[in-house]
């Protein structure tokens, strides 16, 4: 916009060449008062027009609906109001009412990260003139389980962008590695103890088995030590102990119906009256269901149910 | 007599509780007098809340939810020394009868003990239940089927208060590191004297081994059962030996099938609990299992004899108030220890009432005149009591004693 006395000088200065009473001088007048210029400029006590003098209507209102838009915004910019054809609102209204303010003049749309530069057609042309360089995808990945079968360790790390005269960032170090137990061959003893040396680390609901390093300075080496944390675990569990046979019911996970004192009783009487087997083998489903499950309305009934048939008792 | 003290601090019990319930009915003078009619008075057909059959052995399910009554001669004998809970008792006195209901729980325990084979192992029945629904009744009601069918009562009324309100412990001379509670010990031979008096006399109970207390005081194999009982009632300090001995041949009896036996054991998940108030010499506080009346106890609810039956009830409040595991299920309560003692067992649950019990209920307590307020008879007062109750039995009495 230009500015009322730099416009009104322009003026003054067409004035001198259209002006058809033109002597030979002409007799340049730049007070602000006089006569010449009252009639042309604006009076001292003359209202303004309003809005300011005509400006064009915004690039907006103009653009074609099937228009070209990656070449519009070519790469991120901040926010400009007049070449956005969206009718985008952002931030809390003066008033409770009210809508949201609208975008132009809007500080905070202009803050905030936009990725207008990045909508799919801007993206599928990007891929397209980096597809000459990439192999295509490996014909064996065909879901996520094949995904799982060949890959099954993956690695998680963070990059962090600084706009300082450092790019360093000390959480870049940190170096996550996950793995589905599953994938590992571990059995029985082999199994739980790799449990107990991982504990709380090991998600039973997804099976996964996630470690975090950040013990070494470089990410690099955080890396190499958490293959090495692995292949650690995974040969520990292998090995056997010999203070490993030293491990009583009470520190049993789970209840075992086998060595349980549950069993011996069973067995002392049986010894002295007669015990279908088959009854026993539910009881013993039953009991086990008990105490994994914990107790409540359902697994008391099921035992009771299977103590009743095992005991010989029913109602009339 | 040794016995007068202990005879004192129970009667003493049952003083208290007749002055009580003297001045629950003074306080009701104010209401226009009314003479409660008895149902044994009652020459008209029954109301259909009371049942015709008081005898435990002819209920059925026919007959649930009705109220049925107890002898005053059966219930001196029974539960003199304990077996009804206390406000239930309370109730019976200001009622001026015994009548108690009969309930799922107790008919389902007495149709398992009429088709069980008395060959087999005795049968664990553990019952369990949240606080006022009734285990303590179940458990007397079956004590009277018991009683009935002339098993030999085993009865622990409450078996925390040896626990927890000891009359006195001193530390046992022959066993190391065990105390004794003599006079607990003799109070509940004077209980199961009095419950089992007409099967002492009994000719076939009779001792099958020599027991020894001292050097001098021998019983012979082939005496009476009840020279066993007298020994512990007269000489304190064998009295938790002859419990010991009592109980040992009480299943020996049963397995040579002599008599049945019933155990009948309120709480009795205080036997695998970690503390008591009771003190060694040393002031050293110790578990229930170094006592010494617990281990015969302990001993009985196993599965090693034959010829009768075993019922418990776990219960949260046997514990102390901090140490209370706020669940109402066998396992919980009873502990590893416990559950791996009384597996297999039964499990029954007692529950709140039905809106059947409950309509009886408040049948009852219209008829006993316990709830006066005539809006607590009408069908909106009867949902409210409904609402405020939950329908808990324990809380029903207590919601309308004010109405």
């Amino acid at each position: 916009m230009l500015c009322n006395s730099r416009y009104r000088l322009l003026r003054i200065v067409a004035k001198f060449s259209t002006d058809a009473s033109n002597t030979e001088f002409r007799v340049l007048d730049l007070r602000k008062g006089s006569s010449e210029n009252a009639n042309q400029g604006r009076g001292r006590f003359q209202k303004r027009t309003e809005g300011g003098p005509q400006l064009l209507p915004p690039r907006e209102t103009k653009m074609p609906i099937d228009q070209d838009w990656p070449s519009v915004w070519p790469g991120p910019r901040t926010f400009h109001p007049a070449s956005v054809p969206l009718p985008v609102r952002q931030g809390y209204p003066a008033k409770d009412l009210a809508a949201p303010p609208g975008k132009y003049a809007n500080a905070e749309l202009m803050k905030i990260p936009n990725f207008l530069h990045l909508t799919p057609a801007a993206v599928q042309r990007h891929c397209q003139a980096i597809k000459r360089f990439c192999t295509p995808w490996p014909s064996e990945l065909t879901n996520e389980d094949a995904c799982d079968k060949y890959f099954p360790v993956q690695t998680t790390t963070c990059d962090y962008l600084h706009s300082s005269p450092s790019i360093r960032d000390p959480l870049a170090r940190i170096v996550t590695l996950q793995v589905k137990l599953s994938s590992l061959p571990l059995e029985g003893r082999a199994r739980d103890k790799f449990l107990r040396l991982v504990q709380e680390r090991y998600n039973p609901e997804t099976d996964m088995v996630t470690i975090v390093v950040d013990r070494c300075p470089t990410r690099k080496q955080n890396l190499h030590y958490s293959h090495f944390l692995l292949t650690v675990l995974y040969h520990e569990s292998m090995k056997e102990e010999s203070w490993e046979s030293e491990k009583s019911p009470l520190d049993n996970e789970l209840f075992e119906w086998q060595t349980s004192a549950s069993r011996a009783a069973i067995d002392g009487l049986a010894v002295k009256q007669k015990l279908d087997p088959d009854y026993i083998q539910l009881y013993s489903e039953a009991l086990t269901n008990l105490m994994n499950k914990g107790e409540d309305q359902e697994t008391l009934a099921d035992y009771k149910e299977s103590a009743l048939q095992l005991l010989g008792h029913s109602r009339n | 007599m040794i016995g007068k003290s202990v005879f004192r601090a129970l009667n003493g019990r049952q003083e208290f509780v007749k002055r009580c319930s003297k001045i629950v009915i003074r306080a009701s003078s104010t209401v226009p007098q009314m003479s409660l009619p008895l149902s044994s008075e009652n020459s008209n057909p029954l109301p259909f809340f009371r049942s015709k059959q008081n005898s435990p052995s002819l209920h059925g399910s026919n007959n649930s939810g009705q109220f049925y009554t107890i002898d005053p001669s059966i219930k001196k004998q029974l539960f003199l020394y304990g077996g009804i809970p206390k406000t239930y008792d309370d109730l019976c006195k200001t009622f001026k009868e015994t009548c108690m209901m009969i309930r799922e729980p107790a008919l389902e325990i007495m149709d398992y003990m009429k088709s069980t084979n008395f060959n087999n192992a005795a049968t664990r029945y553990c019952l369990y239940g949240k606080i006022g629904t009734g285990k303590s009744m179940t458990m007397a009601h079956l004590l009277h089927y018991g009683f009935e069918n002339n098993f030999v009562i085993v009865h622990v009324p409450w078996a925390p208060y040896w626990y927890k309100f000891p009359k006195e412990y001193s530390d046992c001379p022959t066993k190391e590191g065990m105390v004794d509670l003599p006079l607990d010990a003799v109070a509940w031979l004077i209980h199961f004297k009095n419950q089992n008096s007409h099967l002492l006399a009994d000719p076939k109970l009779s001792v099958c081994q020599d027991w020894e207390w001292s050097k001098r005081e021998i019983t012979k194999k082939g005496a009476p059962l009840a020279e066993i009982v007298e020994m512990g009632i007269n000489r304190v300090k064998h009295s938790t030996n002859c419990i010991e001995a009592l109980l040992q041949e009480l299943k020996q009896l049963s397995d040579l099938k002599r008599c049945k036996t019933l155990v009948v054991i309120d709480g009795f998940n205080i036997f695998f609990s970690d503390k008591t108030k009771i003190k060694t010499a040393a002031f050293e506080k110790i578990p229930p299992k170094r006592v010494t009346i617990t281990s015969p106890f302990v001993d009985i609810t196993k599965q090693d004899w034959s010829n009768g039956a075993v019922i418990v009830s776990v219960d949260d409040l046997a514990f102390f108030r901090k140490d209370e595991r706020n669940t109402h299920y066998p396992r919980g309560l009873l502990g590893a220890e416990g559950f791996e003692h009384l597996d297999p067992f039964i499990p029954i649950e007692t529950k709140n009432y039905s809106e059947k019990e409950f309509h009886y209920c408040i049948e009852y307590f219209l008829d006993r005149r316990w709830i006066i307020n005539p809006h607590a008879a009408s069908e909106e007062g009867r949902k409210e009591l409904a609402f405020l109750s939950n329908c808990n039995p324990f809380n029903l009495l207590k919601v309308t004693a004010p109405l």
